[in-house]
């Protein structure tokens, strides 16, 4: 698993353009990594990984259903309806393939559970404040 | 073992046992199975209700975070088959997830009986996204808990029940205990021990009740065994006396049975098995041999009889009668056997004819008695002969036909009366007392008398009256066999005088046939000169020639003589007679022997006499002729100082020649006399033989001297006499006796090209013995014993007589001696041996 990331985090340096997910940020704390590429952070949200290569375990933070913004974000990550995604997260925490997703409602409590929890990686608007320490740089390739 | 009591009890015992456990066995697994299942189920039914609110939590409140958890508590940590997430209703169900993953059919397919399941359904609150969680747990584990539950609950019931086995054998050992001792005590009674001690019990209890039974039951069998023992020994008293006299009978009844020649016997009728007792093999002397089968008893009997002895007893059979035949068994026995057969047909419960048994006496003697009788009572009734058969009292009881024929009377006329109905006045008294006295004691008869018949008519009887008594000897009858004689008495005379004539006929012939026998004799022994005569005539010639030669020779030397002699002086003659007489000629000096003599006596006269002339020569020759020896130098000086020495050794040779010629005509005209004494002594005509010691060899030799000629005819002699042999006998009868064994032997000899005749004489301790043995052909076996016989003759176209040999029987016997022909191949031989006690 190591390896991969370092393969990862290789490959998004090199690149050296960055990218968002439309109006928002991706935000990780103590992940080990500042920067993505998109479809790799595609990835982590579908719970592609359960830890990071300092040994943290992978929490993914996303908006609940009763958040504002939970269509977009899931239109933008997974490409799926609200319901798909919750299809998509019962398959994945029934057969154990990655740890459940944290769900909460506004991004502030997202950053603040980022913030809380080491290894908890998330996704919020872009227009918030979100301390730079946070902020994982998303690139398109 | 498996019928005592202490096993039927540890039997009901582990039987109880046994159904205990099983019905554990099988009800305990299942109780556990379904206790069980029904957990499973319920544990299914929370746990899906946990995941099924768990999911419901997640989709309405976000919270993955708790799915999570619940599962992690629940389904991961079971050993469950499988739990999915199934949305959709109907046919559009599909399984959304499940865990572990599997084919769907699998998860929908819930009518699979290897698996249990439990479903509990869920809904978002928006009713968007609903279904159900189905959870299964596989029936084959259950079973695996339940057997891994129930394992060590088996095996401790196992020990369990092995330990129970064993104590329920003890236990019902020690319950069976009292009632073993009880069946041992009643078995030792049972076997007569009554003595055995019982202790009577004081418990309460049936085995004590019955303890105390079997006491008093002791103590009367013990007092009536002791009853039955005193009556047991009475019975055996009683059947070993009975059994004693019973082997007493069946003894006797063998022994009668053998006495008998009776036999038993039996035969099966569906296997024809044949049993018989050992008097059937005496009978018929069939020893060793054992019949089982009634084809081989079949064989016994001739074909003839077969039908009607299965004719008899299938009758017998039919009727369940017994049955009696007499049967004559004749196959393969040295005499025929009759047997009276008696049997009865024996059937069985069903009333099949099961056997044939019965008993078979041998009737062998009777059957022939009553032949015998049979053939008497032909004979008595169809005789010539008249018989009568009397009472003791003389009553007549039976007469033949002959009787009434010859006395005229009817049957029942005679019949009651007695013989003196025929007698009359001149039936002769002392007859009547004869045969009235031999009658009174019982005596046979045997007399003449003359009789009378009812018409009249006298006839002459001869008479044989025979007592007539039972097997115990006791007289019951009398029976006269009567001879009507009358034709007989009355042509009597005339019969004796022609016996006489015939008598004295007979008497003349006899003496006419002697004479002619004598006469038969005779010319056989004349033949016999007659056929060696040439051989007589050639013995007597030769020494008759002998005599004619000399005395011619003689004439011849006395004419020389006579005109010589004078020449001599006196005392010339006288020297010439002595030297001639000294000096007497030897004719068989061989002409070679004279040469050499003649040199030696001409070197004499030349060396010792100095005589050395013409004459020399012819003198020696003299000498020599004169056979003067060379030793009588002083006769032969002085015949040479004689004026005419050749003159006086002719004289001396011609005077020895005649003493020579003298000699020898004397000895053929005395072996012509004895010649003729020998031909004279065989023939002997006339002379009465008288007995005396004949010299063995002598007497053999005067005949071999007869046949001399013959024996010299290419055939070769050889003669073998033991010294000083004599017998006590006739010597013309042993010449004869020689001469035709000689002749015979010749005779037979005369085809043979190599003759030879051997005689020998010897004697042993107890005969002297002659053997005449000749190299003939050998005499056949069928004519030996004939040969001896008078007229027997195997050279009748050679005017054989037949008597020779007769002759050597009659001299043999006459001598008492023994003869006996030994013919083969090589030799025939005639040994006669004379008793050496008859020898002086």
């Amino acid at each position: 698993m190591r390896k991969v990331l370092a393969v990862i985090l290789f490959f998004m340096v090199s690149q050296g353009s960055f990218a968002q997910f439309g109006d928002y940020v991706v935000i990780g704390n103590n992940t080990g990594f500042k920067t993505s590429t998109k479809n790799n952070a595609k990835a982590i949200f579908r719970g592609k990984y359960s830890s990071w290569k300092n040994g943290e375990s992978v929490t993914i933070v996303l908006p609940s259903t009763k958040s504002e913004n939970v269509v977009s974000v899931v239109s933008q990550v997974y490409g799926l309806s609200v319901k798909g995604m919750q299809k998509f997260w019962l398959e994945q925490v029934f057969q154990g393939r990655s740890n459940a997703p944290v769900f909460l409602e506004t991004d502030e409590e997202i950053i603040n559970y980022v913030k809380r929890n080491p290894g908890a990686i998330g996704i919020v608007r872009s227009s918030r404040s979100v301390p730079q320490s946070l902020v994982i740089q998303i690139t398109e390739q | 073992m498996f019928r005592t009591i202490s096993f039927k009890i540890w039997l009901s015992f582990t039987g109880f046992l046994i159904l205990v456990f099983g019905f554990l066995i099988v009800y305990f697994p299942n109780e556990q199975r379904k206790a069980l299942t029904d957990f499973k189920k319920s544990e299914l039914h929370e746990i899906a209700v946990a995941v099924s609110l768990a999911i419901e939590g997640s989709l309405n409140n976000d919270d993955f975070i708790s799915l999570k958890s619940t599962l992690e508590r629940t389904v991961s940590k079971k050993d469950f088959e499988f739990v999915a997430l199934v949305i959709g209703e109907g046919s559009e169900r599909q399984v959304l997830v499940s865990y572990p993953e599997l084919d769907e059919k699998r998860i929908l397919n819930e009518r699979n009986n290897e698996y249990i399941y439990d479903r509990s359904p869920f809904s978002s609150d928006s009713k968007d996204l609903s279904g159900e969680v189905i959870i299964s747990f596989s029936k084959d584990k259950i079973n695996k808990t339940v057997s891994a539950l129930v394992q060590p609950v088996y095996y401790s019931m196992l020990l369990f029940f092995l330990i129970s086995l064993v104590i329920f054998y003890f236990v019902a050992r020690l319950i069976s205990r009292p009632i073993q001792t009880l069946i041992g005590s009643t078995n030792l009674m049972k076997l007569g021990n009554y003595n055995t001690p019982i202790k009577k019990s004081k418990d309460k209890d049936e085995i004590a009740s019955l303890n105390n039974s079997l006491v008093d039951l002791q103590l009367r069998l013990r007092e009536t065994s002791e009853r039955n023992r005193q009556l047991t020994e009475g019975l055996e008293e009683e059947i070993a006396n009975r059994t004693y006299e019973l082997e007493k009978s069946t003894n006797r009844l063998i022994e009668a049975q053998r006495n008998a020649r009776i036999c038993n016997f039996q035969v099966e009728m569906l296997s024809e098995e044949c049993s018989i007792s050992d008097n059937f093999y005496d009978i018929l002397e069939l020893k060793g041999k054992t019949y089982n089968n009634l084809s081989e008893f079949a064989s016994l009997i001739g074909t003839d009889q077969h039908a009607e002895i299965v004719e008899l007893v299938q009758s017998s059979c039919v009727t369940s009668d017994s049955f009696e035949l007499d049967i004559k068994v004749d196959q393969g026995l040295s005499h025929p056997v009759w047997l009276f057969c008696s049997g009865k047909c024996e059937r069985n419960g069903k009333g099949e004819i099961s056997s044939i048994s019965g008993t078979l006496q041998d009737i062998t003697y009777r059957k022939k008695i009553e032949e015998e009788l049979e053939e008497l009572s032909l004979v008595a009734k169809n005789t010539s002969n008249c018989v009568i058969i009397t009472d003791v009292n003389r009553r007549i009881k039976w007469v033949n036909q002959s009787v009434l024929k010859l006395t005229g009377y009817s049957y029942d006329e005679i019949i009651g009366n007695t013989p003196k109905m025929f007698q009359f006045e001149k039936t002769d008294p002392l007859t009547l007392d004869m045969i009235r006295e031999k009658l009174h004691n019982e005596e046979e008869v045997r007399t003449e008398i003359l009789n009378r018949g009812k018409d009249g008519n006298e006839y002459w009887l001869e008479l044989n009256i025979v007592p007539l008594r039972s097997r115990k000897g006791e007289l019951y009858g009398y029976m006269a066999v009567e001879t009507d004689i009358t034709e007989l008495k009355s042509t009597s005379e005339e019969i004796k005088k022609i016996n006489e004539n015939l008598e004295s006929r007979v008497l003349e012939n006899t003496r006419k046939n002697l004479e002619l026998s004598r006469t038969i004799v005779e010319q056989e022994k004349l033949a016999t000169i007659g056929e060696i005569s040439a051989g007589i005539a050639h013995d007597l010639n030769t020494p008759l020639g002998s005599a004619k030669v000399g005395a011619e020779s003689l004439q011849m030397v006395l004419d020389e003589l006579a005109e010589k002699y004078g020449l001599l002086s006196q005392s010339e003659q006288v020297l010439a007679n002595e030297v001639a007489k000294t000096y007497p000629s030897s004719i068989a000096v061989s002409g070679m022997q004279k040469m050499k003599d003649r040199l030696v006596m001409e070197r004499l006269l030349i060396d010792q006499f100095d005589f050395d002339n013409e004459l020399t020569h012819v003198i020696s020759q003299k000498l020599i002729e004169c056979s003067i020896p060379f030793a009588a130098i002083e006769l032969i000086g002085k015949i040479l100082e004689l004026s005419d020495p050749l003159v006086f050794l002719s004289i001396v040779y011609n005077l020895q020649m005649k003493d020579n010629l003298l000699h020898t005509i004397l000895l053929s005209t005395e072996r012509a006399a004895n010649v003729v004494k020998d031909v004279r002594s065989f023939i002997n005509k006339g002379v009465t033989p008288e007995r005396l010691s004949i010299d063995l060899e002598k007497n053999i030799r005067v005949v071999l001297n007869v046949f001399n000629h013959e024996l010299r005819k290419q055939l070769k002699l050889d003669t073998s006499f033991e010294d000083g042999l004599f017998i006590q006998g006739y010597d013309i009868k042993l010449f004869q006796l020689w001469s035709n064994l000689i002749k015979n032997a010749i005779d037979a000899m005369e085809e043979n090209s190599n003759k030879q005749i051997r005689i020998e004489t010897k004697s042993d301790s107890e005969s002297i013995i002659v053997t005449v043995s000749n190299n003939g052909p050998k005499i056949p076996e069928t004519i030996q014993s004939q040969i001896f016989n008078k007229f027997f003759s195997t050279k009748r176209d050679k005017n054989g007589t037949g008597l020779g040999l007769s002759i050597v029987k009659n001299v043999v016997d006459e001598h008492n001696a023994k003869i006996s022909l030994d013919s083969n191949d090589e030799w025939t031989s005639f040994k006669i041996e004379f008793p050496i006690e008859k020898m002086n």
